[in-house]
């Protein structure tokens, strides 16, 4: 099937790009820094007292930086993917062949997204893993967590696939960082609201939010670490206070869905 | 089993066609009303000025550009019938090509792309390396690739699933005097093979050496198009020295050609067939002139194309 072929190719393209070797340097940077930050701190706490708080604190630091670098990977993966290759003229070499133009864009979103899978859930699991090499302990939801910040990061590529089908690559970039920041404001917003109670702000959030679920998935993650901790534990930057329905879950899954639709409309009317 | 109709549109007689073809990008118009048919087994030349409309009409014809009217058809489908596409090959104009691949990885995904299988695609990548010139090159990367190289790999990748029909949008903008005889030779080649070749050029010099047949547009629209020879035979010059051309000589000169101007003290006399040379000779002799040569020019493909296209812009 020619979509599983434009996909694999993607994925291979993807491993030449240099914002990929750029985000695996950075990657490294991070794991080197987190375990050293954690180390320091259960270095002097130890086992005793605060330790289970520490974790958990630590996890959700881990896990936002997960969700960022998560989030720069899937836009400057794909930011130009169409747009580009219009303009470089490699699209007319391959468009012209027997597939379809389903085949290239969606294949193209299915090796991004493949790629972007892996890197995020096996990065969640390292965050994870380097608090329980000094605990002992793995976080219980980890595994779901993970999940809810790989949809994050589709999210956010399916935005970008949709924009690069008819926006030039910077307008492209900005529109998608634009939509993101928006989407972490208006996240923070809902937590504040509710923590002020403050209905207005807590619909606004949420209505936000479903225009880009993004940030949505992320609190979701957060709010599955924390589930069951008690309120001194959860207290700090990263405290989930307006948990959003697991809805958005199936809500995220249809937003995603519809996009991919969307560019492939654009896309097939679009002079190459 | 093929049902007839099937077999009837994939083996007619036409390679190409284009029916009022029309394109509108905004306000801009880029094909006016442009209608062209092209047999299969020839080598066709595709010529106008720039902006003329070429690539546009290239680009429909892949399926790149949906023309705002009109049809396009390749061997008698519509260009986005897979079917039409498995059987055509396409050297884009303006390309580059993904430059972490070596020339041979580059040469396999085109032809996954095609969907030939993994022996064909072993069989074939060499011998097509081969009849562009790059034989010994498969095992390197396109990056370290020259202009002209990357332009060879582009030729292997459009004959790769040995096409009927290979479309060439300008295939020798980069290349040296060597690397455009070795195209001249592999379009030859295709020719008799039964291929067709649809040639976009600049380069009036190649079309004129391998086209059996040409097209000149401008405006969108087909403004010349035959055989080459008859084209280029339609309109002759010939060059008179002759002493003595009195006025009446002059008119009757006149009468009898489509136009005669003087150049650097000889007349150049414009006519639409080669039966009229006689009567020139005559009709000086008749008063009185003395004759010291008379000749035929050679039309180029170049006068004939600057010709029609001035004709075309002062209309």
């Amino acid at each position: 099937m020619k979509l599983l072929l434009m996909a694999r190719f993607t994925f291979r393209e993807a491993l030449h790009k240099r914002v990929v070797h750029g985000v695996l340097g950075l990657t490294v940077a991070f794991l080197l820094l987190y375990g050293l930050l954690v180390w320091l701190a259960f270095r002097q706490i130890g086992s005793a007292g605060p330790a289970a708080m520490i974790s958990l604190q630590f996890t959700l630091l881990g896990m936002n930086a997960v969700s960022g670098i998560g989030a720069l990977l899937a836009v400057f993966l794909s930011v130009g993917t169409i747009s580009s290759e219009v303009e470089a003229g490699t699209l007319h070499a391959i468009v012209p062949k027997p597939l379809t133009r389903r085949d290239v864009l969606w294949g193209k979103w299915l090796g991004f997204a493949t790629m972007l899978s892996i890197y995020v859930f096996l990065l969640s699991l390292a965050v994870s893993g380097t608090v329980a090499f000094f605990t002992g302990e793995w976080s219980v939801q980890i595994v779901p967590a993970a999940l809810l910040l790989v949809l994050q990061s589709l999210i956010l590529l399916s935005l970008s696939i949709l924009g690069t089908t008819f926006l030039p690559t910077v307008a492209n970039g900005v529109a998608v960082f634009g939509l993101y920041s928006v989407a972490l404001m208006s996240g923070f917003m809902e937590q504040l609201g509710s923590m002020i109670r403050n209905d207005a702000m807590v619909t606004v959030g949420i209505a936000v939010s479903l225009l880009v679920p993004s940030d949505a998935m992320g609190k979701l993650s957060a709010s599955l670490l924390q589930d069951g901790r008690s309120y001194l534990e959860r207290v700090g930057p990263f405290m989930v206070n307006s948990q959003p329905s697991a809805w958005m879950v199936v809500y995220s899954l249809i937003y995603v869905a519809v996009l991919l639709m969307l560019a492939l409309r654009i896309f097939s009317r679009r002079d190459l | 089993m093929m049902g007839v109709g099937e077999m009837g549109s994939l083996q007619g007689d036409l390679a190409i066609e284009m029916v009022h073809l029309r394109k509108e990008f905004g306000r801009k118009v880029a094909l006016e009303d442009l209608s062209l048919t092209v047999p299969r087994g020839e080598i066709f030349g595709f010529l106008g000025p720039n902006g003329a409309g070429k690539t546009t009409s290239i680009k429909v014809l892949m399926g790149l550009v949906r023309a705002t009217s009109g049809e396009a058809r390749l061997l008698g489908l519509p260009p986005q019938d897979p079917r039409a596409k498995e059987r055509i090959g396409f050297l884009p104009e303006l390309f580059r090509f993904h430059e972490w691949l070596t020339a041979e990885q580059f040469l396999d995904f085109h032809g996954q792309l095609y969907g030939m299988p993994p022996e064909k695609r072993r069989r074939r990548i060499p011998e097509v390396l081969e009849l562009v010139g790059l034989r010994s090159e498969g095992k390197n990367q396109l990056h370290t690739f020259s202009k002209g190289m990357q332009q060879r790999i582009g030729l292997a990748q459009a004959i790769l699933n040995d096409p009927d029909v290979v479309l060439l949008d300008e295939p020798t903008s980069a290349l040296d005097p060597l690397g455009r005889r070795d195209v001249r030779d592999l379009m030859r080649y295709l020719k008799d093979e039964g291929r067709t070749v649809f040639l976009n050029s600049h380069l009036l010099s190649e079309i004129e050496l391998v086209c059996d047949r040409v097209a000149i547009i401008d405006h969108g629209r087909v403004i010349a198009t035959g055989g080459l020879h008859e084209l280029l035979a339609a309109s002759m010059e010939i060059e008179v020295e002759a002493e003595g051309v009195t006025p009446a000589a002059m008119e009757e000169l006149r009468a009898r050609s489509q136009s005669v101007e003087e150049e650097n003290g000889r007349l150049v006399v414009r006519l639409r067939e080669r039966e009229a040379i006689p009567p020139i000779a005559e009709i000086l002799l008749k008063h009185g002139c003395k004759l010291y040569s008379l000749c035929q020019r050679r039309s180029s493909l170049e006068d004939l194309f600057i010709r029609v296209v001035e004709q075309e812009e002062s209309r």
